[in-house]
């Protein structure tokens, strides 16, 4: 379970540099350029460029791929009539497309390259380019047909890099498998599937599920497939590795994985205070689901506060210790976020939803995409009307009484002289926080320190000052 | 039975010094509930609707079945004092009437289910300890003994199961007087250990001189105090029953021929006791079991016993406890003992309050609480919570100890963790309604005068287990209850489809409501958590888990043992650890506290409330801890209270306060989640030596400082020896003597040490004494019993912690085969993790 891209800190960059393969994978030399054109299918580029008259292009590498995007920029350049600029770093996951930054860029295109969670954009016209990777179809084949039943059903799905092999692949799959139904990546949401999912289109049987099937994924480990694991519960897992050519049934215990998530619900519903991390500028609808989840928590009585940070990471977080839990709002292959280390707990949109919209009830259902909220989503369900009335449960967690939704009776009571206005009506805010702490910020103490000579500091570099190297 | 409308009861609810408010207690199988059947149906009050019906105790199937009570139940009963005896009651009573309202609470005996017997015990004033005295003071009758006195609360003792020792053990007289006697020792022990000499009490031993000691047999429902008897032969002797009393007990022997009393025994003269009381008892016996039936009846008319005809039928044994029951009724005996020896609320509440109250001694609901005031502020402390019929709604069950509580009054519901002044724990809410309860039968009443328990309806949704509930605003909480189990046994339970989640944390919800001990809670891998004193108190939680409250089936782990982590020596280096930027460092140490000290913590002999000064003093005294430094503890851990402590032993560092904070929650995070295993720590102090800072505030904020501090607290740890610790049973077994051998052949297999080892006086029985580790005693009573031909008995309770032998490290080692186990079920990485993670270099 990665959460590397999301969650990196200057720290594990660090190590990352001084580890020998990094370093290695740094260093290397872009590919040759025959090479280059046919894995970032450069001809598809020009052409998408050229037909729709784009001036400015931007292109999108991911970090680890950086190694090759001058000689692409410039085969591409060469071949089209317009600007061409390479954008890496992203602010969030490099796996969504990153508008913002092109916009400052004045760009009217962006061609996104490398894995990607496909999520819808808003703004710019975006184009994928998935870099394929290698993989042998007849030894992936025979190996799912070792371990997999020829009659049993199988929903078939893959990792975008191996997108350009799909037809072939199910062309020979699917005479061992008659019952296969493949999910594919489907970029424009051009065909006219059923179901969708993280980018994918399938259409299944009438009167069929997706419980009813066993779901097969070729390509490596990845959040895409983490995510699935949550999302079709109830199905049994097998995977492909093309890398190492290794077909095997997935034993990661999915309930234990619900029930920790579930966890998080409830320290959820415990929290007084809840911040919205944005995690995304680029993915369509952001700003409506931030909305919503604002309105949700102050319907129940809670504060919250948004925040935006860039890429997370514990220390970031830990710095605001009156937030009792995070939102964080993500593409889908983003948003889930499992780590012990964080001292709050990070949630999902859906998650959330489940601890304070008290129409939404958990079924094991599990959403990561925040559009299947939205009205007209598949998983929709309504805000309830107006702040909800006070209900009052245990917490399993602090084992204390808590208390959801806002209290009038109590207002009243306190015999208060000051109407405060309705977002302060929650009992715990930031101020309330501060007031118990112990430091609360500078203390003059003017004539009560004695005067002291300056002295020399340490100098150097935060890793290890120049003094501590004697030592 | 006394039959009763809602209005009478109310009536004598005013009639505060006519109210006695008592529980029953006693060790296991020594007769608590047969005793209080029989008190029911003498004078047990019943709505008049509800006439009828049948019994009142029986409230759970189970309790049926397994012949053991688990939920403690109220109960009220009627009775009127003949009127020559009021000028036995020498604390105030109401004038002009001399009828008592009781209302008893039978409490369960199995230790596994002590939280109730405090939780009765909080509510009452007074106790009838009842001791089976064929077996003796055993360690229950110890354990709800002490917490009774503790709480203030006025025992008075029954001597149960007579019968046996006449029919069964054939004591002579003798010898039977000086078993009684060496029971009134044993408790009179009990109660001047654990009492306060010349409290406000006044002498609270029991004395069979004084009428606080009956005797009888709870089964065939007869009993007796000497006050009966000497009722008998006052006008014979023509001396005062009072009089009388003292010279029926103890070295008082009566010479026949001379009719002089006297203090040695001589040829002619014999104990009073066994002269008067026992003789007589043991001819009734042998007269109606052995004799012919006309002598039998002749002897029970010379005695004044008037027997129906359908009672001369009788043969033997059924003869016997019909004289019996006619010529020593039970009923009398304890209801006089009852209402003449134990306290009516006003007179205990005077010396209650103070164990009552956190509030200061003299404010407005301290006072009305000492007077028993029921025009005064409503003070009321809810004790339990009793299911209704209705599923997941509870009754809140308590004692109003000042002022009325009424139905529809607004009132502040207080939980355990409300502080006066603040909003957290704290409902302000009307009282839906108040209610009478009565064995399983409610009744509804318009208000409740104080030194009365009643039902709240409504209040559950805001109280937890227990909580105050008061109109006072500025009115302290009530104690908390402490109990004297610890829920150590722990299972984790698991729903079949995960689309059940919500209903099996509902349930978990009610059950933690419905049982006093019970911890439910989620941990952070997702398990879902159930802790119980015991094997038994577990068994019965989840029953009532997977049948009335979740309702869903369950896949439930085998019992685990909740371990704690500590340190064994002083870290072997100063443990540093930098923030995340590199620009901030903490060094720290971890030394182990002395032994002593985590249980001081735990008692709340030493807390954070404390003022600081005196806290030093007290741990520069027993500890030797130096003043200068134990001034300066930042907090305690985990939950703020915990048996851990962090130290400052920092000098002249800048800006030091405006890390503790973040330093705090870094400890409270790592002492709630140790390094080993992820469990509580235990007897933990960690020093802050010293700590380099950023100059700017931004670089030295929580996020830089908590995590760290979480790491260093790691490191320190890992470097001073780490050990696990496991909680510890007292167990105590009776068996027969040849059962012996069986019983220390397994506890040698089971790690338990025998530590006391003695025949339990005029019995054949043999009474053991061990310490058992609390993860060896699954299915400890199984065993025994297999291996000892099922004679011998033994009772588990809590004890203490102590350190798992062997080291962590060592993956086959004990400690090492618990720290692997429980990474894997919590979903960890496999070892404990090393110090490089956590210590960083210069």
């Amino acid at each position: 379970m990665s959460t590397a891209a999301f969650s990196s800190d200057g720290d594990e960059a660090m190590k990352e540099h001084s580890h020998l393969d990094t370093l290695r994978a740094f260093n290397q030399l872009p590919l040759p350029n025959d090479e280059l054109a046919r894995v970032y299918e450069t001809d598809r580029c020009v052409e998408w460029i050229t037909r729709n008259g784009f001036r400015t292009v931007a292109i999108q590498m991911p970090d680890d791929l950086l190694k090759d995007a001058a000689p692409l920029a410039n085969i591409i350049r060469t071949q089209v009539d317009a600007e061409v600029v390479v954008m890496a770093d992203t602010s969030y996951g490099s796996c969504c497309v990153d508008e913002v930054a092109a916009e400052h860029y004045s760009c009217d295109a962006v061609i996104h390259l490398g894995s990607s969670c496909l999520s819808p954009t808003s703004r710019l016209p975006v184009l994928y380019i998935f870099r394929q990777m290698p993989l042998d179809v007849a030894d992936c084949c025979a190996k799912c047909s070792a371990l997999l039943d020829v009659d049993s059903k199988i929903l078939l799905i893959y990792d975008v890099a191996f997108h350009y092999l799909i037809e072939q692949i199910v062309s020979v799959m699917s005479k061992e498998f008659p019952n296969m139904v493949v999910a594919t990546v489907d970029m424009d949401r051009a065909l006219a599937k059923s179901s969708r999912i993280y980018g994918r289109s399938f259409e299944l049987p009438d009167g069929q599920s997706v419980g009813d099937y066993s779901v097969l994924y070729i390509g490596e480990e990845s959040l895409f497939f983490t995510n699935c694991i949550y999302t079709w519960n109830q199905c049994t897992f097998y995977s492909y590795s093309p890398e190492a050519q290794i077909a095997r049934q997935e034993t990661s215990d999915v309930n234990r994985l619900l029930m920790k998530r579930y966890y998080m619900v409830e320290k959820t519903k415990d929290a007084q205070i809840i911040g919205i991390l944005v995690g995304t500028l680029g993915v369509a609808n952001y700003l409506q689901v931030i909305a919503r989840l604002k309105t949700l928590i102050e319907a129940a009585g809670k504060k919250s506060y948004t925040f935006v940070v860039g890429k997370l990471n514990v220390a970031k977080l830990a710095n605001f210790a009156e937030v009792e839990a995070f939102v964080l709002v993500a593409c889908p292959e983003n948003t889930l976020l499992d780590s012990a280390e964080f001292y709050q707990p990070v949630v999902t949109p859906f998650e959330l939803e489940i601890a304070c919209n008290p129409l939404r009830q958990w079924t094991g259902d599990y959403v990561t995409d925040f559009h299947d909220l939205l009205p007209g989503g598949a998983y929709h369900m309504e805000l309830p009307d107006g702040p909800q009335d006070l209900s009052t449960d245990v917490s399993l967690i602090s084992g204390k009484i808590r208390s959801m939704g806002i209290d009038d009776a109590e207002e009243e009571s306190t015999g208060a002289l000051i109407k405060r206005d309705d977002s302060m009506a929650v009992a715990n805010t930031a101020g309330a926080f501060l007031a118990e702490r112990s430091w609360q910020g500078l203390e003059p103490q003017l004539g009560q320190t004695p005067v002291e000579k300056a002295v020399e500091g340490a100098r150097g570099i935060a890793m290890g000052y120049s003094h501590e190297h004697d030592l | 039975m006394v039959n009763f409308t809602v209005d009478e009861i109310r009536e004598h609810m005013d009639k505060k010094k006519n109210i006695r408010n008592m529980s029953v207690i006693a060790h296991v199988d020594h007769g608590k509930s047969t005793l209080t059947d029989s008190l029911v149906s003498k004078a047990g009050i019943i709505a008049s609707a509800k006439a009828g019906e049948t019994r009142f105790t029986d409230t759970r199937k189970d309790e049926q079945e397994r012949c053991i009570t688990i939920k403690s139940t109220a109960i009220s009963l009627f009775y009127e004092l003949p009127e020559k005896d009021l000028c036995h009651i020498t604390q105030p009573r109401e004038e002009g009437c001399a009828s008592f309202l009781i209302n008893l609470i039978d409490s369960p005996g199995h230790v596994d289910f002590s939280s109730e017997v405090t939780a009765a015990l909080r509510v009452t004033d007074g106790a009838l300890v009842v001791v089976d005295c064929a077996s003796g003071v055993c360690v229950q009758t110890e354990t709800v003994l002490r917490q009774a006195i503790a709480e203030r609360i006025r025992p008075v003792l029954f001597m149960n199961k007579f019968d046996k020792a006449l029919g069964t053990l054939k004591l002579s007289s003798e010898d039977l007087y000086q078993t009684f006697c060496r029971i009134v020792e044993n408790v009179n022990v009990i109660i001047a250990t654990y009492g306060e000499d010349g409290g406000p009490m006044g002498e609270i031993m029991v004395d069979p001189a004084k009428g606080t000691v009956g005797f009888g047999s709870g089964l065939h429902g007869w009993a007796f105090t000497l006050k009966q008897f000497a009722e008998i032969y006052a006008t014979r002797f023509q001396i005062e029953e009072r009089k009388l009393m003292k010279r029926l007990w103890g070295d008082q022997f009566y010479d026949g021929k001379a009719k002089k009393w006297s203090k040695e025994k001589t040829k002619t003269s014999q104990r009073g006791f066994v002269q008067f009381i026992l003789d007589p008892i043991y001819k009734v016996f042998e007269y109606t079991m052995n004799k012919p039936k006309e002598e039998a009846l002749a002897l029970v008319e010379k005695l004044g016993i008037k027997l129906t005809n359908e009672d001369k039928e009788n043969y033997e044994k059924q003869l016997m406890k019909v004289v019996f029951r006619k010529w020593l009724p039970a009923g009398d005996a304890l209801l006089q003992m009852i209402t003449i020896h134990l306290p009516s609320p006003v007179t205990a509440q005077k010396y209650r309050m103070e164990m009552l109250y956190e509030g200061p001694h003299d404010d407005e609901a301290a006072v009305a609480i000492k007077n028993c005031d029921s025009k005064g502020p409503l003070m009321m402390y809810v004790s339990k919570m009793v299911p209704t019929s209705d599923k997941g709604r509870f009754y809140a069950f308590g004692r109003v100890f000042a002022g009325t509580v009424a139905t529809g009054q607004k009132a502040r519901i207080m939980g355990p963790k409300y502080v006066p002044g603040k909003k957290e724990d704290l409902f302000v809410k009307s009282i839906q309604r108040t209610i009478l309860m009565m064995g399983r039968y409610i009744e509804s009443i318009d208000d409740v005068p104080c030194g009365n328990v009643c039902g709240l309806v409504g209040a559950d949704q805001y109280i937890l287990k227990t909580g105050t509930i008061t109109t006072l605003e500025t009115a302290h909480n009530l104690k908390v209850m402490k109990f004297s189990v610890s829920p150590v046994v722990r299972v984790a339970v698991e729903c079949k489809h995960p689309s059940d989640l919500p209903k099996l944390v509902e349930g978990l919800k009610r059950l933690s409501k419905s049982d006093p001990l019970v911890q439910c809670s989620i941990e952070e891998s997702g398990e879902h958590i159930v802790a119980g004193a015991g094997e038994l108190h577990l068994e019965i939680c989840l029953k009532d888990l997977e049948e009335d409250h979740a309702c869903i089936p369950l896949k439930i782990s085998e019992p685990v043992v909740s371990y704690r982590e500590t340190v064994s020596e002083e870290s072997s280096i100063t443990c540093l650890s930098k923030s995340p930027n590199k620009h901030n460092r903490l060094f720290f140490r971890a030394v182990p506290m002395p032994d002593g000290l985590a249980e001081d913590i735990d008692s709340g002999e030493v807390n954070t409330k404390q003022d600081g000064k005196e806290r030093a003093r007290y741990l520069a005294e027993k500890y030797g801890y130096d003043p200068n430094e134990t001034r300066k503890i930042w907090c305690f851990g985990p939950e703020g209270t915990g048996p851990n402590i962090v130290v400052d032993c920092t000098k002249g560092v800048q800006y030091l306060n405006e890390i503790k904070d973040s330093v705090v929650a870094g400890f409270q995070w790592a002492s709630k989640e140790g390094v080993l295993c992820e469990e509580n720590l235990r007897g933990c102090r960690y020093n802050v030596l010293d700590v380099e800072l950023h100059a700017d505030a931004i670089h030295r904020g929580g996020g830089q400082i908590i995590p760290t501090t979480r790491r260093v607290l790691y490191a320190a740890s890992l470097t001073a020896s780490p050990k696990l610790m496991e909680p510890v049973y007292l167990v105590e077994i009776q068996c027969p003597e040849a059962a012996i051998g069986g019983v220390y052949s397994v506890l040698n297999k089971k790690r338990g040490v025998v530590f006391e080892e003695n025949q339990v006086v005029g019995t054949p029985m043999f009474q053991i004494k061990a310490h058992l580790p609390v993860n060896e005693s699954f299915g400890f009573t199984s065993t025994l019993r297999a291996n000892t031909g099922g004679q011998a008995f033994p009772q588990c309770v809590f004890d203490h912690w102590q350190q798992l032998p062997g080291d962590p490290y060592e993956p086959t080692s004990r400690p090492g085969v618990v720290i692997a186990a429980a990474r894997k079920r919590k979903g960890l990485k496999e070892g404990i993790p090393p110090l490089e993670n956590f210590y960083d270099k210069l």
